[in-house]
């Protein structure tokens, strides 16, 4: 299905389905040329006659944004994936991308901020876009630049050997300093060592790469976080950060508070600050961005929602009550505890409440797949489990080890299901003896100086020591920040090292973790949910 | 189960808040626990975060309900428990208001050790647990509506309290009370904050062992607070950090209602005074 959507009508197919509130009932190759919104959310005309002009260029690949492409950025795009139609709203003026800097090849590598965050992916990159690319340019994407998109800089850069993390399981390198720095760049005492157990990629060790490098450093590997529905990953919702026993953490350069929710070890303050790692290690500028051009990128990242909008059977998300998609999420307020105000992913309720009458106007698979969504819904909010030895949950806040809740203690924010606390958590995603054992990646032995780790003791095996990598703590070993759970069907594989492969992987994993022992049918209603944020 | 403990408490709060440092301390002699003991997790289910702490003292070989407590046990690790045997609690027996299955302690503090534990589970035969309610020490949101206090305002100390050598600021309990306290300031603008650390540094014979808190802490405690402080915006140069001498068991608990007839707990503690 979906390559043949591709090939034809890459970002117009399927949307006769989608009689979404935002959504448009025209089909067709023509529907590049943008709507508009008047007044009220739901109101919606054909206009942007001035950006006809952009469609007619627009070749079969337009799935692709390539970085320097002279295109339009619409208000609206909708991508068909394997569950159904993923949605990219744009609150603003079509932007020109030849314009601005998000697309704009800054660095000499001829990667753009796009490059690895792409709309059809909900603004990630899919392991399948990244093999897309491999074909399409044999290799010579900007995407496997051997600074971050080989496996290590040294490997020789021609061979899919030395993409295999990439092509496999679309993990980018992460060099981090060692010690680590914190905020204001200032060297972190760390209270615990590391060494190398295992180096796959050889960028562990050597007098360039590794811990004993003559600058030393350590190299992790890990998935793109999609840039969008960022007003959520902004929002501060509490004054404290109950994981730290402090403040929400507090900005350097502002002296501003800020939410502590940004990339998988929370090594950036604030979305400038991550436009300059960004700069530095993805496009590899030598200087910063320009002020103009960090605005642009700015106002650009903090204007595009994403979420699926259409389910398997071309079902739209949102009809009969039911509020999926990325209105719901552009419209309403981001910071919202789930718990005390609308609940998380009570955007379905209304499908576990159909009336006769509704439940006979839909076909047998579409009224099974809705009613499969609004109970992973509720199992997702009350099905409860014991949660234990995660850090960041079951220590040091007070909650107690173990603990009974369910996925949404940790998925808490409305519309997005992030923490509304700062969400660095140990799942054991990375961490030994939890995560799979993965020999693809770097496998390092921490231990603790001081007092050991509550829950693994002294000595900890990771792929990805997470937030210790910003904090220098052991404690924080293999905390990870917590992830905006919307557009999934665009983006696998999941978590940040990329080990779940598919929905299915991510249930077996919290299943096998702490015991769950979901039903076969609460597993399928989980993973229809997910298919449908 | 239809008298919510939790009014009872709030009601001898009240009343002890009203009676004198000294009656609290006579009160306490026969009604207070102070014991070390692995926790043992009671896997009741009635909704989220319903399973029961229970601890068996060393010293009376009682089973204590220590869920309460605002930060739980863990357990992996032995437990520091200070506790009040709650009224019609004595003796622990069925047809009291005892959902968990032991003596219920509130008001109740656990501190976790370093000392390794089992992991003792047991099932929930028969108990239900208690059901999930938002504790009343819950920082409000960022966007609810909050009128500055009122004045005047003078010269006033607040007390903080902290686990066993732990500078922690616990949730849903520890940070309320900064919180409010941080909202006073803001409405009084005192010319000088001073932030008094406390460590209950001086040995206490606990199930036959002596237990001190490292020297160090008192200073962490107070550097804890005024740096949460200086984040929550107050101006650095008001904010001074000091170290008080602890006075040791015999003084009895301070005077406070949120941790009443609790020594040793309101050993661990700072007081943040604002001087205009
Ligand atoms: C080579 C691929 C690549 C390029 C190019 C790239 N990024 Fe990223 N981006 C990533 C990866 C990988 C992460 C996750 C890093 C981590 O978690 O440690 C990420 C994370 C982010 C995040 C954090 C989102 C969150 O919720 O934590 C933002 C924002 C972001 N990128 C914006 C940008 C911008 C702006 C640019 C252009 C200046 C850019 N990216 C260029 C790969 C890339
Ligand atoms: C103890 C806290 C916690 C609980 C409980 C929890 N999660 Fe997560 N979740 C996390 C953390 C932390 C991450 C990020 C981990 C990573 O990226 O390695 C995450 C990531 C995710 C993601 C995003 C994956 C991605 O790549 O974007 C999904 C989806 C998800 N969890 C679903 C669930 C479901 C379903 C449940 C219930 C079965 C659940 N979570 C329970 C903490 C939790």
């Amino acid at each position: 299905m979906r390559s043949i959507v591709r090939r034809n009508c890459p970002e117009a197919a399927r949307t006769h389905a989608l009689s979404g509130k935002a959504g448009t009932k025209k089909a067709g190759m023509k529907r590049e040329s943008r709507l508009v919104r008047i007044g009220s959310r739901g109101a919606l005309v054909l206009s942007a006659l001035a950006i006809l002009a952009a469609t007619r260029h627009e070749t079969p690949d337009a799935r692709w944004w390539a970085p320097g492409e002279d295109r339009v950025f619409p208000r609206q795009l909708d991508y068909p994936n394997a569950q159904g139609v993923l949605r990219v709203l744009h609150d603003g003026e079509p932007v020109r991308t030849a314009d601005n800097a998000f697309f704009m090849p800054l660095g000499p590598n001829g990667r753009a901020c796009v490059s690895c965050h792409q709309p059809a992916d909900g603004m990630s990159l899919s392991v399948e876009s990244i093999r897309d690319r491999w074909q399409a340019t044999k290799g010579k994407d900007p995407i496997f630049a051997a600074v971050d998109g080989s496996d290590c800089p040294t490997l020789p850069q021609g061979e899919r050997a030395s993409h295999s993390l990439l092509l496999d399981h679309g993990l980018f390198r992460i060099e981090r300093s060692w010690p680590p720095r914190d905020w204001s760049g200032k060297d972190v005492k760390p209270d615990f060592t590391i060494e190398v157990v295992r180096d796959p990629t050889g960028c562990n060790s050597g007098t360039r790469y590794g811990p004993n490098a003559k600058q030393p450093n350590i190299s992790v590997y890990r998935r793109p976080r999609p840039v969008a529905n960022l007003k959520y990953i902004e929002a501060i919702g509490f004054a404290y950060d109950p994981k730290a026993g402090l403040p929400v953490p507090v900005d350097p350069e502002t002296g501003k508070p800020v939410a502590g929710n940004l990339m998988a070890d929370g090594r950036v303050p604030t979305l400038t600050a991550q436009m300059n790692d960004a700069a530095r290690a993805h496009l590899e500028l030598s200087k910063q961005m320009t002020p103009a051009q960090k605005e642009q990128v700015l106002t650009f990242i903090r204007s595009i929602y994403t979420a699926q909008q259409a389910g398997p059977q071309g079902g739209a998300l949102d009809a009969d009550g039911a509020e999926g998609g990325p209105v719901t999420l552009r419209d309403l307020k981001p910071g919202q505890l789930g718990s005390t105000g609308r609940a998380v992913w009570s955007e379905f309720d209304a499908w576990g409440k159909l009336t006769p009458k509704q439940k006979a106007a839909l076909s047998p698979q579409e009224l099974a797949f809705r009613e499969s969504v609004a109970r992973g819904a509720a199992i997702f909010r009350d099905r409860n489990f014991l949660i234990t030895d995660s850090q960041g949950i079951n220590a040091p806040v007070g909650f107690g080890n173990p603990v009974r809740y369910s996925c949404r203690f940790c998925h808490n924010m409305s519309q997005i299901g992030i923490d509304v606390a700062p969400g660095q958590v140990d799942l054991g995603t990375t961490n030994a003896p939890f995560a799979s054992p993965q020999l693809w990646l770097p496998l390092f032995r921490v231990t603790c100086k001081g007092k050991p780790h509550p829950f693994y003791g002294r000595e900890i095996l990771t792929h990805d020591p997470g937030y210790a990598l910003t904090t220098g703590k052991c404690a924080d070993v293999g905390r990870i920040t917590l992830q905006s759970n919307r557009a999934l069907a665009a983006r696998a594989p999941y978590f940040s090292n990329g080990s779940a492969q598919d929905l299915r992987g991510i249930v077996d994993y919290y299943d096998r973790r702490y015991s769950i022992r979901y039903s076969e049918q609460e597993k399928q209603d989980l993973v229809n949910l997910m298919s449908a944020l | 189960m239809k008298k919510p403990l939790e009014m009872r408490l709030a009601l001898s709060a009240a009343v002890l808040a009203a009676t004198s440092g000294h009656a609290v301390a006579a009160q306490a002699a026969s009604d207070y626990r102070l014991f070390v003991a692995c926790p043992v997790y009671r896997d009741t289910d009635s909704g989220r975060k319903s399973g029961c702490w229970l601890a068996q003292s060393p010293d009376d070989g009682m089973q204590y309900d220590v869920t309460l407590a605002p930060a739980k046990p863990d357990y992996a690790h032995a437990a520091l428990i200070e506790g009040r045997v709650a009224a019609g609690q004595e003796t622990g027996q069925a047809g009291q208001d005892n959902p968990c299955g032991g003596i219920v302690l509130a008001p109740v503090s656990v501190s976790i050790l370093e000392a390794p534990c089992p992991r003792y589970m047991i099932p929930a035969e028969g108990y239900p647990g208690r059901r999930f309610a938002l504790p009343v020490t819950n920082v409000p949101p960022l966007d609810m509506d909050r009128p500055l206090d009122k004045g005047p305002f003078a010269k006033r100390s607040f007390p903080l309290f902290f686990e066993f050598d732990s500078s922690f600021i616990s949730y849903q309990f520890t940070d309320y009370y900064l919180d409010k306290l941080a909202h006073w300031l803001r409405s009084a603008h005192p010319r000088r904050i001073v932030v008094t650390g406390y460590g209950a540094t001086r040995p206490v014979t606990v199930s036959g062992k002596a237990m001190a808190e490292r020297p160090n802490v008192a200073r962490e405690r107070a550097e804890t607070v005024a740096q949460s402080l200086r984040m929550l915006g107050f101006d650095a140069k008001t904010i001074s950090t000091r170290v008080g001498r602890d006075k040791g068991r015999d003084r009895g608990p301070i005077e406070d209602d949120t941790i009443p007839g609790l020594s040793e707990y309101s050993r661990r503690r700072v007081e943040v005074t604002a001087e205009f």
